[in-house]
């Protein structure tokens, strides 16, 4: 019964997804929802024990691998963008704006949630939680507004900013939650030398396990593969990478982002393992979100306060970063408002930093964690393109017509 | 290179482990850590063994079996259970590639062939290996203290399961290879249905052993109708999954590659809560797919594109849960057993394919692919482990010892057939270090 049950909710979803894709002219906020994946997180709620029961914990537990290779795909793509001698082809102002965006927004809402989690009873490691919300919080989804930028087609300084602010704005966020979780202290990493001694220890482990990881992916890659080759290679990597950094509680997103990297810029075969890497991007993505969704546990009913805390702290820190971007960026005020009302689309890497401090921390938080991400990924992807098409026709990049 | 790289692997994975001593067990990182440490160095073994043309999948066994328990230890039985969703995943997934290779045009061309080497060879390899047990029973110590009856019903039950042969391991041949003629059509099919025969067969056997040894045993061993029943019901459910398939991928057509996991999640759930054979259902469906829809060249380049991946996932795992110190305390018995059985599977494939007047090649190469033992061979042995205690622990280690060399040696053989019969299409050249010469077929 609950096999036909599921049967029938994957048909119908699947159903909707077609039929919402062959709409010509759907409107820009249901293609970002449709692009979102969110569809898919509320398959797996449908298939988790939250409803059907058709996956149960004992089954997501054995799926692991598959949460941790999407977590880790998700950083080895972020990583391998990271060329070095293509990205100083660009403005470093757009970049210090995307750092004080991200920085102004991480601070505002990690005082925030601070002050809202302290008041709320929740049992667990609060702090860790309240910097990897405040890191997912600084993260942008390029890919939430790429249709209505597809659509627009706008042109203009702003434009240009704001494609690469939402780019790179993660890095802040993968940097503080990989160094935060190197200086965890115990019981998250044993007491060896002492509270710093022992962050710098996890750091020099964290850093040095990437190095080793990327050279390895750089002498295996120096010999010549078919494109189904580089896939597994690639597939290897990042589970045994996600896996070493799981199993010495470090980030899985740091590590693998830190291998993407070295990878960038070090082997000759860059742009072909890129290619491999964005050819399984969106059915990796989609199993990914499944399986949050499956593995999510509804939070306790005070806990909602911090999800909602979450999503209103995010959207006036975006709005406030956005305004401190757009002064880094050399924009003036871009029209009263700063670069914000582009930036509010959240989505899959902040989806992967929730994902993995799931991982590490299951149960309530890890609940809370997850729910308050999908929570402002909902919102945003609804809220975000409204906003973005209102900022360029405001600015003049973009026309109404089109 | 590539030995210095597996040794760089093997070293950072020890550090890592030492690195680990101060935090408390974790059964899940434990796990993910020696996936992807699989995955690499199944890759890299796989890739040094194609150098002297020998399957990768039979580099991908090796990698299991150094890093199983018996040698250094990396993966045990914790973590290869704890993967077994994944591992069943992977099976389901090579069962689909199986059905949708079956193309039902050549089928029927050979069909006559392919039913004639089914029944010659499991029946020739099943009394020729009954009659040798038999004749052999005062050299083999496992048969020492039994009464004649419970010889002959020993060697009834090692003559079965000496039959059964592993589509899994010929798919994977086959798909690396890229053949395509008799002698991988005739292969493909003769597995397939030698899993049917093999499964009846051994519930006929069983049955008529378990009184022998234990009457209590009886109450607990599937009875041939009920598996009859389940056989037909696996092959009615497996053509309604594929009509769904069918209809998924032409009404709707988007994420083909989630589709096709999430189908074949949803068919091991399915065939677990229906008492189905989720193998037979996958094999029919894909099959159903690939011949009754102009969906199927869709389906089979999105399986085959997820191939490499799962061939490695699954033969990396499949070698890690062998069990060599089995190999190791009964080599000699196995050595008996595994030349017999090659020796009479030529002979049966020989007569089969005589008997349907087949050419020169498939008579002299075909038996290659029925060489390799995996999934039904060990699950028949588990069985026997449970359903007969004391005997059927011994049986079982020497069917599992005998499964080692096969799963070794079968597709090193069947690649070399395939290469010999003419069949091997090559379109993947090894890999070589940059700036050389990568191979004349490039």
């Amino acid at each position: 019964m609950k096999t036909v049950l599921a049967l029938l909710a994957i048909a119908l979803f699947a159903y909707l997804g077609a039929a919402l894709y062959r709409i010509q002219r759907l409107p820009v906020v249901l293609r970002a929802l449709h692009s979102s994946g969110l569809g898919f997180f509320a398959i797996g709620v449908a298939l988790g024990p939250l409803a059907i029961g058709l996956v149960d914990d004992e089954m997501l537990r054995g799926l692991d691998v598959l949460i941790d290779l999407g977590v880790g795909w998700v950083g080895l793509l972020f990583g391998l963008q990271f060329h070095f001698q293509d990205l100083r082809r660009l403005p470093w102002r757009h970049y210090l704006g995307a750092l004080s965006q991200a920085a102004t927004t991480l601070v505002l809402c990690g005082l925030g949630l601070w002050l809202v989690f302290t008041a709320v009873p929740a049992q667990g490691p609060v702090w860790l939680l309240v910097l990897v919300l405040a890191a997912a919080s600084s993260t942008s989804s390029p890919t939430a507004t790429a249709p209505l930028l597809h659509d627009l087609a706008p042109r203009g300084p702003v434009t240009d900013a704001l494609r690469l602010i939402a780019s790179v704005d993660a890095v802040p966020a993968i940097l503080l939650v990989g160094i935060g979780l190197c200086f965890a202290p115990a019981p998250i990493h044993p007491a060896r030398y002492g509270p710093a001694l022992d962050g710098l220890f996890w750091l020099g482990v964290a850093l040095g396990l990437a190095l080793a990881l990327g050279a390895l992916a750089h002498l295996i890659t120096l010999y010549r593969y078919t494109d189904n080759q580089l896939l597994v290679i690639m597939l290897g990597l990042v589970v045994f990478c996600g896996g070493a950094a799981d199993y010495l509680v470090l980030s899985p997103l740091f590590v693998n982002f830190l291998v993407g990297v070295v990878v960038a810029n070090r082997s000759p075969a860059r742009l072909r393992l890129l290619k491999a890497l964005l050819s399984v991007e969106k059915p990796i993505f989609l199993v990914l979100v499944t399986l949050a969704g499956a593995m999510w546990g509804l939070p306790v009913a005070l806990a909602w306060i911090g999800v909602a805390a979450f999503v209103l702290l995010r959207l006036a820190g975006k709005l406030v970063g956005g305004y401190a971007a757009s002064a880094a960026a050399g924009l003036g005020a871009a029209g009263g408002w700063g670069l914000g009302p582009g930036l509010l689309a959240h989505g899959g890497m902040a989806l992967a930093i929730a994902l993995s401090f799931r991982q590490l921390v299951p149960g309530e938080l890890g609940d809370v964690m997850l729910g308050a991400v999908v929570a402002s990924m909902l919102a945003t992807t609804l809220l975000g393109p409204v906003s973005l098409k209102w900022m360029l026709i405001r600015l003049g990049e973009a026309r109404e017509t089109r | 290179m590539r030995v210095v790289l597996l040794g760089a692997l093997g070293v950072l994975m020890l550090g890592l482990q030492e690195l680990h001593a101060h935090f408390p067990s974790d059964l899940g990182s434990r796990t993910v850590l020696v996936f992807g440490f699989l995955l690499l160095g199944g890759f890299l073994l796989g890739e040094l063994v194609a150098r002297w043309s020998i399957p990768r999948i039979t580099g991908y066994l090796l990698a299991g079996m150094a890093c199983g328990p018996h040698i250094l230890g990396v993966v045990d039985r914790e973590v290869i259970e704890h993967v077994g969703l994944v591992d069943h995943l992977a099976l389901v997934l090579i069962a689909f590639t199986a059905g949708a290779e079956l193309k039902l045009g050549r089928l029927k061309a050979r069909a006559r062939g392919i039913l004639s080497i089914s029944l010659m060879q499991t029946g020739f390899v099943f009394c020729a290996m009954a009659a040798s047990l038999w004749f052999l029973r005062d050299q083999l110590s496992f048969f020492a203290g039994l009464s004649s009856g419970q010889v002959l019903a020993v060697a009834g039950i090692l003559a079965v399961i000496a039959t059964a042969s592993s589509p899994s391991t010929a798919v994977a041949v086959i798909v690396e290879a890229r053949s395509e003629g008799p002698v991988t059509d005739s292969v493909l099919g003769v597995t397939v249905l030698k899993d049917i025969l093999v499964l009846v067969g051994f519930s006929l056997v069983i049955s008529s052993a378990l009184p022998c040894f234990d009457a209590a045993g009886r109450a607990v061993c599937p009875g041939l109708g009920s598996l009859l029943a389940e056989t037909g019901l696996s092959l009615v459910a497996g053509c309604a999954f594929g009509g769904l398939m069918i209809a998924y991928l032409r009404f709707i057509g988007k994420q083909n590659v989630v589709f096709v996991v999430a189908a074949a999640f949803l068919l091991i759930s399915l065939s677990h809560s229906m008492h189905l054979d989720p193998l037979l259902v996958a094999v029919c469906a894909g099959f159903s797919v690939a011949n009754f829809s102009r969906q199927g060249a869709v389906f089979l380049s999105g399986l085959e594109r997820a191939c490499g991946p799962v061939f490695l996932i699954f033969f990396s795992l499949s070698g890690a849960g062998l069990n060599l110190a089995v190999l190791g305390s009964m080599w000699h018995v196995v050595g008996v057993m595994v030349a017999l059985r090659a020796v009479f599977t030529w002979s049966g494939t020989w007569l089969g394919a005589f008997a349907a007047a087949e050419d020169e090649s498939l008579r002299r190469f075909a038996w290659t692919g029925f060489l390799g033992q995996a999934g039904v061979s060990l699950g028949l042995a588990a069985l026997l482990r449970a359903r007969l205690p004391e005997v059927g622990a011994l049986l079982a280690d020497l069917i599992v010892g005998g499964i080692v060399v096969n799963q070794v040696l079968g597709p090193v053989a069947f690649r070399w057939a395939l290469g010999r019969s003419g069949e091997q299409h090559l379109p993947e050249a090894p890999a070589s270090p940059l700036g050389r010469p990568v191979s004349a077929h490039r």
